[in-house]
């Protein structure tokens, strides 16, 4: 079992997670409450890498993280690392990876919030910040608990990206999943099983608190 | 909840291991360094030497990006001619170790294995040919090398349709163990392992590969000690067990 790629792969998804939360929420509650032009557009490209395949991303993400490249020169030039084959490119990735996972499930449950009860909370004299922490924000947490989840998982399961920009550097960039693939081809079979079986009861418990969490809530709104 | 923070800020502002040697390697060296890095570490206890595999040509695409690797490890001196005139190399190249192709069957593929690749041949005209593996010659010394050695013989027209191609040496290796396949171009020092003499049998073919390891540019200077154990004495006992030619 290694350890260490146990470590990598955690910490990328919870900082995945953490910074996906407030991109997520800003991101889904301005494409459930405002219409302007280019909307679908909007949203194409946040659906995007769920349908891309991963090579591609990994190609373009490659191309754009390198110290030659605009946004990779100018990481280099501000903290003197290199963005390309580091574990902040991975966070990078990741990021613009899982987005739809995270977007998705808020964006359809901010949508299902009436807006008389927006409004019906203006009239009582809540500001609009007040609105959304304690009208919205409640009544669209199951939604952003699965976006956390999906997210946290699927950072977790990323292999193609990973492989094309991590390089699996031990410490830096190799996650369990690399280390499965290098396990395999190194010939340790039982390694690469219970790193296998990490990942899949990881991803077995995470999915299983979405669906409780979410039967209970629908329970409770029946109420 | 804090604790939780405070571990993930300092992970991120701290890069971990930073005094480490980070090793580039091509995959045909895979069973033997994990023996020489245990020696080197137990030489220099205070270094950590971490490894990551590749082809060697995926490995050098990976340094042109700009892959913080400390020393390259290749398995032909090919990739480390184009880091060399683009710049990504410095100091001297250490000529470690020669390493051997061998043409590999698992048990019960009924190829007979013979230098001149008169097995294949046999095998070719009576049909009864499946799969031959080779590493994928774009970027894998060794099926670069698999393909001079079938073109040789004559044979790379022929074996055309029946053609597996690995990634690299190691997956050449795992795909040449599996029932689908007849036989398989992987490294000889692979042949050696226990565990997959279990399985097969390999033939030393004659091709030869130096193997050469440099510093990379921007690479950490404590990785030079590495550089220096790659060629001493007790490293080339260790090459000479794997199945590897040193120089003395």
């Amino acid at each position: 079992m290694d350890w260490q790629a146990l470590e990598i792969s955690l910490k990328l998804a919870l900082l995945t997670c953490a910074s996906l939360l407030p991109i997520g929420l800003l991101l889904s509650y301005i494409l459930s409450r405002t219409q302007f032009i280019g909307r679908g557009l909007c949203e194409a490209i946040i659906t995007l890498p769920l349908v891309l395949p991963p090579t591609v991303l990994g190609f373009f993400l490659l191309v754009s993280l390198d110290q030659d490249s605009f946004i990779g020169g100018a990481f280099v030039s501000l903290t003197g690392e290199n963005l390309a084959f580091s574990f902040t490119g991975l966070w990078l990735a990741s990021i613009i990876y899982s987005l739809p996972f995270a977007v998705q499930p808020m964006l359809r449950s901010f949508e299902q919030i009436a807006p008389e009860l927006r409004e019906m909370a203006w009239c009582s004299g809540l500001s609009k910040w007040k609105t959304f922490f304690k009208i919205e924000l409640p009544l669209a947490w199951p939604g952003i608990i699965t976006a956390m989840v999906l997210t946290f998982s699927h950072t977790l399961g990323e292999f193609g990206v990973v492989l094309m920009i991590g390089g699996n550097i031990a410490g830096e960039t190799r996650t369990l999943s690399i280390a499965i693939y290098d396990s395999v081809l190194a010939f340790e079979h039982e390694q690469a099983q219970m790193m296998s079986l990490t990942l899949l009861a990881i991803a077995l418990v995470t999915i299983s608190i979405v669906y409780t969490f979410n039967r209970r809530q629908r329970h409770l709104m029946r109420l | 909840m804090r604790l939780m923070l405070l571990f993930l800020l300092q992970s991120i502002l701290i890069p971990a291991y930073a005094s480490d040697i980070k090793l580039a390697a091509a995959t045909n060296l895979r069973f033997v360094l994990p023996e020489l890095v245990g020696q080197f570490e137990q030489h220099y206890p205070q270094h950590k030497v971490n490894t990551s595999f590749a082809a060697s040509g995926t490995l050098t695409s990976q340094i042109q990006h700009g892959a913080p690797f400390d020393v390259f490890l290749s398995a032909s001196p090919e990739y480390i001619i184009r880091l060399q005139q683009t710049g990504f190399i410095k100091g001297n190249i250490v000529n470690f170790c020669r390493a051997q192709l061998a043409l590999f069957s698992r048990n019960g593929s009924g190829i007979i294995l013979t230098k001149n690749l008169s097995g294949l041949k046999t095998a070719l005209d009576n049909n009864s040919l499946n799969k031959l593996v080779i590493a994928n010659p774009n970027h894998a010394p060794y099926g670069q090398l698999a393909k001079k050695e079938l073109e040789l013989h004559g044979l790379w027209d022929d074996v055309q349709p029946h053609l597996l191609i690995a990634e690299s040496a190691s997956q050449a290796l795992q795909f040449s163990l599996s029932p689908q396949t007849s036989a398989g171009f992987i490294p000889y020092s692979y042949v050696l392992q226990d565990k997959i003499a279990k399985r097969g049998n390999g033939i030393k073919l004659n091709s030869i590969l130096q193997q050469q390891a440099v510093m990379i540019k921007g690479g950490d200077s404590t990785a030079s000690l590495f550089l220096v154990f790659l060629e001493s004495e007790q490293a080339k006992v260790i090459f000479l067990k794997h199945g590897f030619e040193v120089v003395n």
